[in-house]
């Protein structure tokens, strides 16, 4: 594999409260080659969004990154706030879960969009408005209705996450992050804003990052997954391999909880549809998670020795070049799908 | 926007009426009689009844309210007792003090204001913050006659940069007219600088607590650009209801001010007007303030639709 656009190794984000220091993501290992469409999953709480912001380098200021964080070559973690600005909205961007209040109220949409070409490629604010039309037409918010002059509460949240895409998008980035894209959206417009991110990264080649906790989303839209719980990676690999396999209790667990995932568990023949399970419990406070499996007091399949020490991320199977990895003593074996 | 602005003009002139009655009733109730202060004290029964016909005090009160409020709508604001001169010949040069006075507090109000709550926000819970905010504290604080005071101490007496007191008139340059503004100009504007100040620190905090924030400093704006380019344009919107507001106070502090710096302005005329007990000429010049302060309230709510686009232009 040649050198992967975004790596983290051993990347911990803690946060100082009083003397102490807690890990809100804690000792995570991820590669992102360019071209790959990664997705994040885990429920709310296990830290996929501080791993975006980390990234972006917009963690909230008590916060702080250790351990490495590569983008491109250049260490993320080190690197001052003038040079980060220079990367962020130019190398790397990012699309939030909330259209409706992350668009300016005062702003026209068209000199939102074209801010960052002007800021990043020093062009001309006439220039970057035809930029911003050009983009406008690509996201699917065509002239004359879609004028660069509307004001976000003339549009609405579809359209909204249209402009926020098109925002992302205008310096060509090599790296999109996206929040829960569709969180905040209608169904009906969930489909048609992920055919369109679909689309544009197919057209332009950009990696991308995907947060979600719709699992049928992670399965059309990316071809890597990582499981995340309580600030750790638990099971990463191919989509389709994690999808068949869930190797890690929690995932199966996720996965059974959620109705894409239920429908692809094994049922005996004639069976109605499974009711949906929910995983025992909550996820572990930050402040109270023991020294040994995160998951071990919510798991089904908890022995001895999964209180004594925290798994590694070991190395399952390997599937055009793609690590199937999961951090569990004792993964489930059996398929789910062959 | 039409329908928006006609609908105000009409409330602007129901709610100066409104004001003009409770001024003139205010005027009615009022003890002393302005015929015994022109006559004296020892006067005969015999003098004053005829001075108060030559005033139009022996018709009913509805009468000389009509008459009164009919002159004011074209300019006529009556005569003074005490000048014996149209009200309106008074107002001239005395205008030409009193507004140029207003605009300069009330930019120092809002220029201030935005340094010292920008500023605050921005280093919010740091040592800035903390003196700046010690500041504005003090500023609350502190009445503007005591500040006109020191002022004059210090930059007057002590340091000889501006005049102690009185106005040169605009004849000899505008500069020299501006100089002698300058102090009662601060002492006005400061303390409601440190009042808006406040206001201002508090709107910035809530916009940098924005999604929109993070969506700009997502774009690669460091945080000063941010700030500025996003932040600041929405706290704006709460600052401006606060200046319209304060526009009234200002007005009252120009009688106290005008009156320790001896300008020759509205806020003076006033108060000698009510000290000798000219009650055409009070009724008529805080008719005349009321109705400016409205006015500006009038103008904030422009300024409203241009700050917020919600407002001006409604959603499809």
């Amino acid at each position: 594999m040649t050198q992967p656009l975004l790596r983290m190794a051993d990347l911990s984000v803690e946060l100082p409260i009083g003397d102490t220091k807690i890990d809100i993501i804690a000792n995570t290992n991820l590669e992102l080659g360019r071209g790959e469409r990664l997705g994040i999953v885990g429920e709310s709480g296990s830290g996929k969004s501080i791993t975006a912001l980390a990234v972006m380098g917009l963690l909230p200021q008590k916060m702080r990154v250790r351990g490495e964080l590569i983008f491109d070559g250049h260490d993320l973690a080190k690197m001052s706030e003038e040079t980060f600005c220079k990367f962020r909205g130019r190398r790397m961007a990012m699309i939030f879960q909330e259209p409706m209040t992350a668009l300016n109220p005062v702003k026209p949409i068209g000199a939102q969009i074209a801010e960052g070409r002007i800021l990043h490629l020093g062009e001309t604010r006439a220039d970057a408005e035809k930029r911003a039309r050009l983009l406008l037409d690509k996201v699917g918010l065509p002239a004359p209705r879609f004028n660069l002059d509307l004001y976000p509460h003339q549009l609405s949240g579809g359209q909204r996450q249209r402009v926020m895409i098109a925002t992302a998008i205008a310096c060509e980035p090599d790296l999109l992050i996206a929040d829960e894209p569709t969180t905040a959206l209608d169904v009906t417009v969930q489909a048609q804003i992920l055919d369109l991110l679909n689309d544009l990264i197919d057209d332009t080649g950009m990696t991308l990052m995907l947060i979600t906790h719709d699992l049928g989303v992670v399965s059309e839209m990316t071809n890597r997954i990582a499981v995340m719980y309580a600030g750790r990676v638990v099971e990463t690999g191919r989509t389709d391999d994690v999808f068949a396999r869930m190797a890690h209790p929690y995932a199966r667990g996720l996965f059974a909880a959620s109705p894409h995932g239920a429908g692809l568990m094994p049922r005996p023949a004639g069976a109605g549809r499974p009711r949906l399970t929910a995983i025992p419990g909550v996820v572990p406070d930050p402040f109270e998670r023991p020294p040994y499996c995160t998951f071990a007091d919510r798991c089904g399949f908890v022995r001895d020795d999964c209180r004594q020490s925290m798994p590694a991320l070991d190395l399952l199977s390997t599937n055009e070049g793609i690590e199937h990895r999961a951090a569990c003593l004792h993964p489930c074996e059996s398929l789910v799908r062959p | 926007m039409i329908s928006f602005i006609s609908g105000r003009l009409l409330s602007l002139m129901v709610t100066t009426l409104v004001a003009s009655i409770v001024v003139f009733m205010l005027m009615q109730v009022l003890p002393g009689d302005p015929a015994l202060i022109i006559l004296g004290m020892n006067a005969e029964p015999e003098t004053v009844a005829a001075l108060h016909r030559q005033l139009g005090f022996d018709q009913p009160m509805w009468l000389r309210y009509l008459q009164w409020i009919g002159g004011f709508f074209v300019g006529d604001f009556g005569t003074s007792i005490t000048y014996s001169v149209p009200i309106s010949e008074l107002l001239g040069p005395r205008i030409m003090v009193t507004v140029p006075l207003a605009l300069m507090s009330m930019l120092i109000s809002i220029f201030g204001a935005i340094v010292i709550g920008v500023y605050a926000a921005a280093n919010r819970g740091k040592i800035g913050d903390t003196i700046a905010m010690g500041i504005a504290q003090i500023g609350v604080a502190i009445p503007n006659f005591w500040l006109a005071l020191l002022l004059i101490l210090l930059f007057a007496l002590k340091l000889l940069w501006f005049p102690a007191s009185g106005f040169s008139g605009w004849d000899d340059g505008i500069w020299n007219g501006l100089r002698s503004l300058v102090l009662p100009a601060l002492a006005l504007g400061l303390p409601l600088a440190a009042i808006l100040g406040r206001v201002t620190r508090s709107a910035v905090i809530e916009t940098l607590g924005e999604d929109f924030i993070r969506t700009a400093r997502a774009k690669g704006l460091s945080r000063s650009a941010a700030l500025w380019k996003h932040a600041v344009p929405n706290a704006l919107i709460p600052v401006v209801t606060i200046v319209g507001l304060q526009f009234s106070f200002l007005l009252a502090g120009t009688i106290i001010i005008e009156n320790v710096f001896n300008l020759p302005g509205i806020g003076r005329l006033v108060f000698q007007a009510i000290a000798q007990r000219d009650l055409v000429t009070v009724q008529s010049l805080v008719t005349l303030l009321a109705a400016s302060v409205i006015i500006v309230n009038f103008v904030v709510d422009l300024v409203y639709g241009y700050l917020d686009p919600r407002l001006s232009n409604g959603g499809h």
